[in-house]
């Protein structure tokens, strides 16, 4: 499969602050790629990145969709290409939902501005949307605001919003952490329903290795806004080779699991202070001297001077 | 509503009520308590004092809706443009801002009565005057909050969705800020109000013959030293309740404006 979305040496500042550092990953065409780490590793900001939505940050690197380099466009280019062409789906719908609209009027302004099709028609297509995505009595609910709605239908909603023009991408940024879990047992059997109809790329971006385990079939993991290890997400959960991987499937709880959890030790290091070397080094069980003197590249998909299984 | 917003409510109303019950019984019917106005005789105390509470009233309230309509105006310019012409219309607010209203205002009726000759300046000239130079205030309060709204999640969905600037300004920025601009508007009335008392107090502002509260406060004053109190308290008294009342509206919507988004 080719690449729908490739990232190369993705850098992203905060004025002298790195919080995304050479990250590299592709999507191909159809293929669900996921990207986890948590809270502060710089998941959102590398989504926020790719859609050119990052204000008064320095992005660099490269990031190629559909063979044109988004950071490279004029802002009008990337304007027609935002929600046509690659379209988010936020953590919190209700807070992505425009609370002064009806969910209608959202739902018909992509179509409006991309495909150009009159008001009447759009907001006709938007109620099929809705029921495209399972949400019942759809007329009535397209005319309700979002506070109206319960959160699984607002996330409902803004899938629908973001699928309304056919994106050839979709960047999921934690769509079902603020949902409660049979919700989002059906929002993400939606995504992937949807994904499978339309061969859209899918990035998903979640805390939970859990849910990106059983929805990727490549894995991105990031830490400290490095790339830790990335690989086939059978592969990688199968034998993780970097000591963070390994702790935050441990942390993963399972169905077989017995006794306590394990918990990693310590926090990610704040963005003004990142060590020199390996930015784990901290709160990792078998970090050595070299780890601490200088930084690790990511060799053979994974960053880590000691990998576990041995190698590199 | 609010509690501080529904008693300034009340007091805006009372006035009103006040006004209209005056100009409903000045046929002659029910004479002016206060008597009449020693330095008009054929005028009463009670016309004089409501007259110049309209005027006053129409002054803050046409100069503070123009100075709105402005801000409005240059902050979405400056938003539009970017963010060089956004920080642009910043400072020119700022050096605006700096400068006192009443210095301005006096420095502009002194060549408006150079212009055109005379003693004192019109009332639509006065509308005008404090209108420009009421501008600068709002807008760096519109700009403020048109930068912490842009900085909510439902904007970034939108220019997620390819929603073109222009277009988010309008449709979905604005309509969040609608709220925050009455209450500001109304916030903006009693300064005008205080503004162009002082000026008129001073002498430099509207006609003895058309007074505002703050002209008539100020051609009367002497007038307290003569123990006269029954000619000029009742202007005093419309005064501190117009300004209180239009206050305690505005602060009122700003904290409700304020809450509704925390």
């Amino acid at each position: 499969m080719s690449a729908l979305l490739e990232v190369t040496g993705l850098t992203v500042r905060f004025g002298a602050l790195a919080a995304v550092e050479d990250v590299t990953f592709s999507v191909p065409e159809g293929g669900t790629v996921g990207l986890v780490g948590e809270s502060g590793s710089g998941k959102s900001v590398t989504a926020l990145a790719v859609m050119g939505l990052l204000d008064g940050a320095s992005v660099e690197g490269a990031v190629r969709f559909q063979g044109e380099a988004l950071l490279e466009l004029p802002p009008r280019r990337l304007q027609a290409l935002r929600g046509r062409s690659l379209a988010m789906v936020f953590q919190d719908p209700g807070a992505s939902l425009n609370p002064a609209q009806r969910v209608l009027t959202q739902l018909a302004e992509p179509l409006r501005l991309h495909l150009r099709i009159p008001k009447a028609d759009a907001e006709a297509r938007a109620v099929s949307l809705l029921e495209a995505v399972g949400v019942g009595d759809a007329a009535r609910r397209a005319k309700a605001y979002p506070h109206e709605l319960s959160g699984g239908l607002q996330q409902r909603a803004m899938i629908a919003m973001a699928l309304a023009c056919g994106p050839a991408l979709l960047i999921a940024d934690e769509p079902t952490t603020a949902l409660d879990v049979t919700v989002q047992a059906q929002v993400m059997a939606l995504l992937r329903q949807v994904q499978a109809e339309r061969r859209m790329g899918l990035l998903l971006i979640s805390h939970d290795l859990g849910l990106v385990a059983e929805s990727c079939a490549e894995l991105v993991v990031l830490y400290a806004g490095q790339v830790v290890e990335r690989g086939p997400t059978a592969e990688v959960l199968r034998a993780p080779r970097h000591p963070y991987t390994r702790g935050l499937l441990a942390s993963t709880p399972t169905l077989e699991g017995q006794g306590r959890l394990e918990e990693i030790p310590g926090a990610v290091p704040e963005l003004s202070a990142m060590p020199k070397g390996c930015r784990f080094a901290e709160r990792c069980p078998q970090a050595q001297a070299a780890c601490r003197a200088a930084p690790v590249p990511l060799d053979g998909g994974v960053r880590c001077l000691f990998p576990l299984g041995g190698g590199r | 509503m609010n509690v501080r917003a529904l008693a300034g409510l009340g007091l805006l109303g009372a006035l009103a009520a006040l006004a209209l019950a005056h100009a409903a019984l000045s046929g002659g019917a029910v004479a002016c308590p206060f008597g009449v106005d020693p330095q008009l005789p054929f005028e009463t105390v009670c016309a004089q004092a409501v007259g110049g509470l309209w005027r006053s009233a129409a002054l803050g309230l046409t100069a503070g809706a123009g100075g709105c309509v402005l801000a409005v105006a240059f902050a979405l310019l400056g938003r539009r443009l970017g963010k060089g012409a956004d920080l642009a219309v910043e400072k020119l607010a700022e050096l605006f801002f700096a400068i006192p209203d009443v210095l301005v205002l006096i420095s502009l009726g002194f060549v408006a009565r150079a212009v055109k000759g005379g003693e004192s300046v019109s009332l639509p000239w006065m509308m005008v005057a404090l209108t420009a130079i009421g501008w600068a205030a709002p807008t760096r309060m519109v700009q403020n909050r048109l930068r912490s709204l842009e900085r909510l999640d439902f904007i970034a969905a939108a220019r997620a969705l390819g929603v073109p600037e222009g277009r988010l300004l309008l449709r979905h920025l604005m309509p969040m800020a609608w709220d925050f601009l009455l209450a500001i508007f109304l916030m903006r009335v009693p300064a005008i109000i205080l503004t162009e008392s002082t000026v008129s107090y001073l002498g430099f502002g509207l006609p003895v013959s058309e007074p505002s509260l703050g002209k008539y406060l100020g051609s009367h004053w002497g007038l307290l030293l003569q123990g006269n109190w029954e000619a000029v308290v009742p202007a005093w008294a419309l005064l501190v309740a117009m300004v209180l009342g239009f206050q305690q509206v505005g602060r009122g919507l700003l904290e409700r404006s304020e809450g509704g988004r925390r």
